[in-house]
């Protein structure tokens, strides 16, 4: 048992071990005073708050919803709906994350609500389409004997067609929390902070060392939440 | 049992009837089976048994109740249900899938385990072995077993099949089928068994009912099916070698002879080539002390081996059948191994005797004198 | 063979075609040129309808492209007459190291120099000074009587209360915010501290300080947003930003030609202040007038046209 903790537990703690790394070079070795002004541990460690805080409500949001709506679409009476939304999900994830932060800033104004409705929003759509393509990915002969025992609509979907969809779902919730810490650093141009101040402040005084570090720190943490979640899913599910 | 009155589907946008006023009665602890080409409406009526699909008219009564007026779910918890494609959870254990309807039914965790223990004893799965896997490590005979226990999990009165033996090889089917009939034997369930194979059906029915079309064409014993056809529909559909397929109605047992060549271990080999001159076969089969068929004894082996008892002579018997098997499934076996004859040994594996090849003619010849 | 026939022949019209327009050049047309942005585009109109009232020949080069392209075709003299500012020539054309925040030094400074080393004269300059700007709303600024940096200053550090959102935040661009001559230096030199810095894109700035968001925020004095969302430049009464004050600057051949532009334009640089600028900017960028439009407008309004 422990020996599996501690395995599962080496690779995150390389990557935060990576990052913070990363953080005391820079804050001790500045390039010249303007860098040094702005790497700083004050800054670094609430650029990352604010990051997490973005993505982890977004996120949730987004789980929240997308989950159960995906559900509801992939029921037989919503089918040519579920179709319908599927299809305007796929299309939803062509517009770039930056228009979306973009138009939702002229309708919510600016700052940190609107970046989360904005990521929130932007999230939903891999989650959604994949708990709606799980579902649909059960096969009909496992769906038609577990009615035929005898198992209610609830249990049917509780009991057989999420479990089996699960890992669909999860892979779902992997992508979008990959592309929501991505999107997140987009959200210092409305003014709500994170790791993107680093990354846009960097380039546009050219100071690669402010830029490279906002950059490893979001790949990092992309890296460490994507390595998570897919422990939890191998961890739950062993039979296929 | 079960009754079907004036049983009626049309599906909606379909002009045809897809299941045409159906009038069935099928009493407790037969074997009915369904049977007709694809599309007769067979599957849509066993499917408004256990209301997984609704009937546009008509009435179905399950041991005189009318079944629209029962909770669904609660009529389908004592209905055994099984698939042609099985429908196996992939995400649970073969126990967790054996055990979904005791489950539902919240029976008590120590009676479920040993239910489900009992069960894969019964299909033939060993417990220990097979009950921790997942489907997906299982052959697809096993996974028929295992569709098979799930349905008898709570011992329902009746059993709904649709299929149950087709996604499996010829003979692993049969060898399903007899293990089944035997099992029916002891379990006595009422069952509506749905299959497309004509040859099936006369196996394992003790009524069969030819549907074309939603329509009823005939509904009779398989003996009668076979010699009183009602029109060219049910003719075509038996065919024309029916003697051949009137072996699927006899069982091994019931013809079995007294002679078997059966000699005992410790039998000197100048004994044995005396009786194997004697045999028709040409053969002799050593039995144990216990009765078990231990090997056979051909001229070539005796020609060929050293050794002055039985049991040094004896080589591997190429295949048995069981005393329950038809004499189609041991005229099978013989063609398979290449031999005119075919050891018969009895559910426990003990020798019953020996099927020849002119056994079976003899009884081919008798139904046609019969005639 | 045919095909490198082909590329000389291609590159040998390309070096003959700024002769051959400068062949095709009538001698006594004024050319005149602009950057490819709002403002310089509605100079450049202003110019060219006051020359015309006057019967000067002008020639349109507006929208000519970014500062190193106009001013490399002044230089050679492909360009008469343009718009440019101060700071700009001090830092980009003339190689200046430090910025000058005083605006009639920086102006002296550039006009002698750009002279004496390109034979180019700045014709007196406009007192709009499109430079970083500090701004509030208006109805703020009035209403606690906050008119320079200073005022700003001496409010925050007596803790008069915040105007919404209840603190004095400041919104800031990138770049901004980080460089020594931007946020750093800007509260050092003026003795004061924000409550908050919230960094975002510099488009969004204005939206922000309107919406009540911030208290304040930067942005370029002369954008046409600033008049247009009800927001004011706070008076930069202690010469922190460099200077970038707008000026005609005319080939000195030319103005011996058409001695009296220098007369015709002095008179229009003196009515374009900072919020005249701002007004302009955002008749075209917000209510979608032409740039030739506004020039009209503007000229007819302030009664040096008809």
């Amino acid at each position: 048992m422990l020996n599996r903790i501690l395995k599962f537990l080496i690779v995150p703690i390389l990557l935060v071990g990576m990052g913070i790394g990363v953080v005391i070079y820079v804050v001790e070795n500045p390039t010249d005073s303007m860098v040094a002004r702005m790497l700083t541990y004050d800054f670094i460690i609430s650029s990352m708050e604010k990051h997490l805080l973005m993505v982890f409500v977004s996120m949730l949001g987004a789980i929240a919803v997308g989950v159960p709506v995906g559900i509801m679409l992939s029921r037989p009476s919503f089918y040519y709906v579920g179709k319908v939304i599927e299809n305007v999900v796929n299309v939803g994830q062509t517009v770039p994350s930056l228009a979306i932060l973009a138009l939702f800033f002229t309708f919510l104004g600016l700052g940190f609500n609107t970046a989360v409705f904005a990521l929130w929003l932007y999230s939903i759509l891999p989650i959604l389409r994949n708990t709606f393509a799980g579902i649909m990915s059960v096969q009909p002969e496992v769906v038609e004997s577990a009615k035929g025992m005898g198992m209610s609509p609830w249990r049917v979907l509780s009991k057989i067609e999420l479990p089996i969809a699960y890992p669909i779902i999860i892979a779902g919730i992997r992508t979008a929390i990959v592309i929501n810490v991505g999107t997140a650093t987009l959200a210092t141009f409305i003014g709500a902070g994170g790791l993107g101040d680093m990354i846009v402040t960097g380039i546009s005084v050219r100071r690669e060392m402010v830029t490279f570090t906002g950059a490893a720190l979001s790949a990092l943490l992309a890296i460490l939440l994507d390595y998570i979640i897919g422990r939890i899913e191998k961890n739950l599910v062993r039979w296929s | 049992m079960i009754r079907l009155e004036n049983l009626t589907k049309q599906f909606p946008g379909m002009d045809r009837l897809a299941v045409n006023k159906l009038n069935l009665e099928v009493g407790k602890g037969e074997v009915c089976v369904l049977v007709g080409p694809s599309g007769c409406g067979k599957t849509t009526t066993m499917k408004m048994i256990n209301r997984l699909c609704e009937p546009t008219d008509g009435k179905i009564y399950v041991d005189g109740q009318d079944t629209s007026k029962m909770n669904p779910i609660k009529l389908r918890l004592d209905i055994g249900y099984v698939i042609q494609q099985i429908g196996l959870f992939p995400h649970m254990t073969i126990n967790d899938n054996v055990a979904t309807v005791p489950k539902e039914k919240k029976w008590p965790k120590e009676k479920i385990k040993k239910r489900t223990a009992e069960l894969l004893e019964l299909v033939g799965l060993d417990p220990r072995e097979h009950g921790g896997r997942y489907p997906s490590g299982l052959s697809g005979g096993q996974q028929q077993r295992v569709g098979i226990a799930r349905a008898l999990a709570a011992d329902p009165p009746i059993m709904l099949m649709d299929e149950p033996f087709a996604a499996v090889d010829r003979i692993t089917r049969s060898r399903l089928q007899n293990e089944f009939l035997r099992l029916q034997r002891e379990l006595n369930k009422t069952i509506i068994f749905v299959t497309h194979d004509i040859d099936e059906a006369i196996k394992m029915g003790d009524r069969i009912a030819v549907l074309r079309e939603g329509k009823l064409i005939q509904y009779d014993e398989p003996g009668k099916i076979l010699s009183e056809p009602a029109g060219d529909f049910v003719a075509n559909l038996v065919g024309r070698n029916r003697s051949i397929k009137r072996l699927h109605l006899i069982r091994a047992h019931e013809i079995l002879e007294e002679e078997h060549w059966g000699v005992p271990l410790d039998t000197p080999r100048e004994e044995i080539k005396e009786r194997i001159e004697e045999s028709v076969i040409s053969t002799v089969m050593v039995i144990d002390e216990k009765g078990y068929l231990k090997g056979i004894i051909g001229r070539r082996a005796i020609e060929e081996k050293e050794g002055e008892k039985a049991e040094d002579l004896m080589e591997e018997v190429p295949d048995n059948v069981t005393d329950d098997a038809t004499l189609n499934d041991a005229l099978s076996v013989m063609l398979e191994i290449g031999e005119g004859y075919v050891p018969v040994v009895d559910a426990d594996g003990l020798f019953r005797g020996t099927l020849t090849l002119n056994t079976l003619l003899d009884q081919v010849r008798s139904d046609k004198s019969a005639k | 063979m045919l095909k490198k026939s082909g590329v000389l022949a291609f590159v040998l019209v390309f070096l003959l075609v700024p002769f051959l327009s400068v062949q095709s050049v009538n001698a006594d047309e004024v050319v005149i040129g602009s950057k490819e942005f709002t403002e310089q585009l509605i100079l450049g109109q202003i110019t060219i309808r006051i020359l015309e009232e006057h019967g000067i020949p002008v020639r349109d080069e507006t929208n000519l492209g970014g500062t190193l392209v106009l001013r490399e075709a002044q230089e050679i003299g492909e360009v008469d007459l343009c718009w440019e500012y101060t700071g700009t020539a001090l830092i980009t054309h003339l190689g200046y190291a430090e910025a000058i925040t005083d605006p009639e030094e920086c102006y002296q400074v550039v006009k002698e120099e750009d002279y004496e080393r390109f034979n180019l004269v700045w014709l007196s300059y406009a007192p709009m000074n499109n430079t970083y700007t500090i701004m509030m709303r208006k109805s703020v600024s009035e209403e606690m009587g906050i008119e320079t940096i200073s005022d700003l200053a001496e409010a925050i550090n007596e803790g008069r209360e915040a105007p919404s959102p209840g603190s004095w935040q400041f919104a800031s661009n990138h770049e901004y915010s980080i460089r020594d001559d931007g946020y750093p230096g800007l509260t050092e030199h003026y003795g004061f501290h924000f409550d908050g810095v919230q960094i975002m894109d510099l488009g969004i700035t204005y939206a922000a300080l309107r919406d009540g968001d911030v208290a304040l925020a930067m942005g370029f004095a002369t954008d046409g947003r600033i008049e247009a969302f009800g927001l004011v430049n706070l008076e930069d009464d202690k010469f922190y930003h460099p200077v970038y004050n707008a000026a005609p600057v005319i080939r000195a051949e030319v103005l011996e030609q058409y001695p009296e532009i220098e007369e015709i334009l002095a008179p229009i640089a003196e009515k374009l202040d900072t919020p005249t600028m701002s007004r302009l900017n955002g008749m075209v960028d917000i209510e979608g007038y032409e740039p030739d439009e506004v020039a009209e407008i503007w000229l007819q309004e302030e009664g040096f046209i008809d």
